[in-house]
């Protein structure tokens, strides 16, 4: 490029016109699937993702059945029609990297051990896409699990965080992420006990950076737990005012 | 007090008996599900929103009969793996996509299922609903499910895995089926029972008011069933062992063993064996000329013809 930009200006604001470390606008409506045990569909700025979830039912083929556990398996897919140039939609070693890495963090939070010999199926489909998709769709899944009323610790809660134009920022666009000094951090977390249960950083940072990272991630999870919560709870409150 | 909670969620940081759908951390007690929190009581509990049938001990469900093997039946009771039942013992003949009642006598580690009490049932339909609404759609001490039987006319069985067989007319059953999605959509509101009862007198003109016959279960099989025998006993389809061995008729008599072999001639004397002579081995092997002496010293070969050995030409310099 030839022109650089101003990641943050003057009055501390990013790009889009957002604070440092405000999120962009994040809309979650679970049960939206009728067929699936609990769904969830979540637009998170441009990033638009869907979420079935299937389960704990039984393991097949029998060999993969563990009879200490149940398998968590996370499917994370992106349309072809996601990004600017069309996407081959055969799955990539990026898409199986982000299923093992996501279901190994909702594992932390499920009760795997109460369902020996069954598998939990989580279809995450990207629609469309603008950076941060894998904490989008770790965020929906978490929701569509909690709404199949799959026994869980917590809530996974994920937000990514990163820097831009040499400022800490959260929740990066595209733009942001292509920033030439760009730091990209995916990182989610139970919110209750902050253990944190993602974390995957691109570029290079020092160590006092890192550690103001973690703590705006931790922040920004939290904010990310109660759009979480609202979704799900809103959908009886809903009910109790059209019969009341 | 009742509150909505998602799972991780406290549910109340006095110290109380865990009850169901919550855990412990730390001293607090919190929720492992979405669901209504209660916490006035000794317990602390969630009653769950949503979720599957997890099979207990001594519930009585509804099942379908699905394959049937040779040693028994692999019955769908809406958990994780359909039951087995094994035939031993039974005089009930079941047929693929029977409606049956049955009770869980065990639930091992694996959540594998063991049925006892099967009864198949005689007609009617099923409808699926959400398991964990049962205790709604039963009420206190069956308040609900009478209002639901009263309502509509139709004959209910209510299985604690989430499904229920239901008998009545058509018009009756589809007015049951509406109110069950009522009581769904709406199980965590209050006033449930008399909300429904007030719904059902609405429409009462769609009542079933015909009279049903006492019997909900098909008994037909039970009469005229000969009693299985066990393995080792009587053979392979019951009834007496035949004699002779299996599919054969009685054994024939086909006189004296004959000699010499089955359905073969008596054997032809050939005569002594033939000798073929022994005596000491010959030398330098069978059939062979004795070793002829190549005589000593040194292998010779002719080197210049042998491609192997020929010596590389030198590579031209670029």
């Amino acid at each position: 490029m030839d022109e650089e930009l101003t990641y943050v200006n003057d009055a501390g604001l990013r790009l889009d016109g957002r604070k440092v470390d405000e999120l962009r606008p994040i809309k979650i409506t679970p049960s939206v699937l009728t067929r699936a045990e609990g769904s969830c569909y979540l637009e998170w700025g441009r990033n638009k993702i869907l979420v079935g979830v299937y389960g704990p039912r039984e393991a097949l083929p029998q060999h993969i059945q563990d009879p200490t556990k149940s398998i968590v398996n996370f499917v994370y897919r992106m349309a072809s029609f996601s990004v600017p140039e069309r996407r081959n939609p055969r799955p990539a070693r990026r898409d199986i990297e982000i299923s093992m890495v996501c279901s190994n963090a909702l594992e932390r939070a499920l009760l795997v051990n109460r369902f020996p010999n069954t598998k939990i199926d989580i279809f995450t489909y990207i629609m469309d896409s603008n950076a941060g998709t894998r904490v989008a769709a770790l965020t929906a899944a978490s929701v569509a699990l909690a709404d199949a009323g799959i026994p869980m610790t917590d809530l996974v809660s994920s937000v990514a965080i990163g820097r831009a134009g040499g400022t800490l920022i959260t929740d990066l666009t595209k733009e942001e992420e292509d920033a030439p000094d760009a730091v990209d951090m995916a990182f989610a977390m139970l919110p209750n006990t902050e253990e944190i249960v993602l974390m995957q950083m691109d570029g290079e940072i020092t160590k006092a950076e890192f550690d103001e990272l973690v703590e705006l991630g931790s922040k920004s999870c939290k904010k990310v737990y109660e759009f979480q919560k609202d979704a799900l709870k809103g959908k009886f409150k809903q009910n109790d005012e059209s019969v009341n | 007090m009742k509150r909505i909670v998602v799972p991780g969620e406290l549910v109340t940081e006095e110290r109380k008996k865990v009850g169901e759908n919550v855990y412990v951390r730390e001293g607090k007690i919190y929720s492992e599900t979405l669901g209504i929190a209660e916490s006035d009581s000794d317990f602390a509990r969630v009653i769950p929103l949503q979720g599957r049938y997890m099979p207990k001990e001594g519930d009585t469900i509804v099942g379908l009969v699905g394959d049937e093997s040779f040693a028994g039946y692999s019955i769908d009771i809406n958990s994780f793996s359909p039951a087995f039942f094994r035939k031993e013992g039974v005089r009930k003949k079941l047929n693929k996509g029977n409606m049956v009642m049955a009770k869980i006598t065990s639930v091992n580690e694996v959540n594998q299922v063991e049925l006892d009490e099967i009864k198949p049932f005689l007609g009617g339909d099923l409808i699926n609903t959400s398991p964990v609404k049962v205790p709604r759609i039963i009420g206190k001490n069956g308040s609900m499910l009478e209002v639901l039987t009263n309502g509509t006319g139709v004959q209910v069985v209510v299985g604690k895995n989430g499904r229920i067989w239901v008998k009545g007319s058509e018009q009756a059953v589809d007015l049951l089926r509406e109110v069950i999605k009522k009581i769904n959509d709406e199980a965590h509101l209050s006033n449930l029972t008399d909300r429904m009862k007030a719904y059902l007198d609405e429409r009462a003109d769609k009542k079933d008011l015909s009279e049903h016959p006492e019997e909900i279960f098909d008994n037909s099989s039970d009469e005229g069933y000969e009693e299985r025998p066990r393995f080792g006993r009587g053979g392979f389809r019951g009834g007496p062992r035949r004699e002779g061995g299996f599919r054969g008729g009685p054994r024939r008599d086909f006189g004296p063993r004959r000699e010499g072999g089955f359905r073969s001639a008596p054997r032809r004397d050939f005569g002594p064996r033939r000798d073929f002579g022994s005596g000491p081995r010959r030398e330098g092997g069978f059939n062979s000329a004795p070793r002829r002496d190549f005589g000593s010293g040194p292998r010779t070969f002719d080197r210049g013809e042998s491609r192997a050995f020929r010596p590389r030409r030198p590579r031209e310099e670029f």
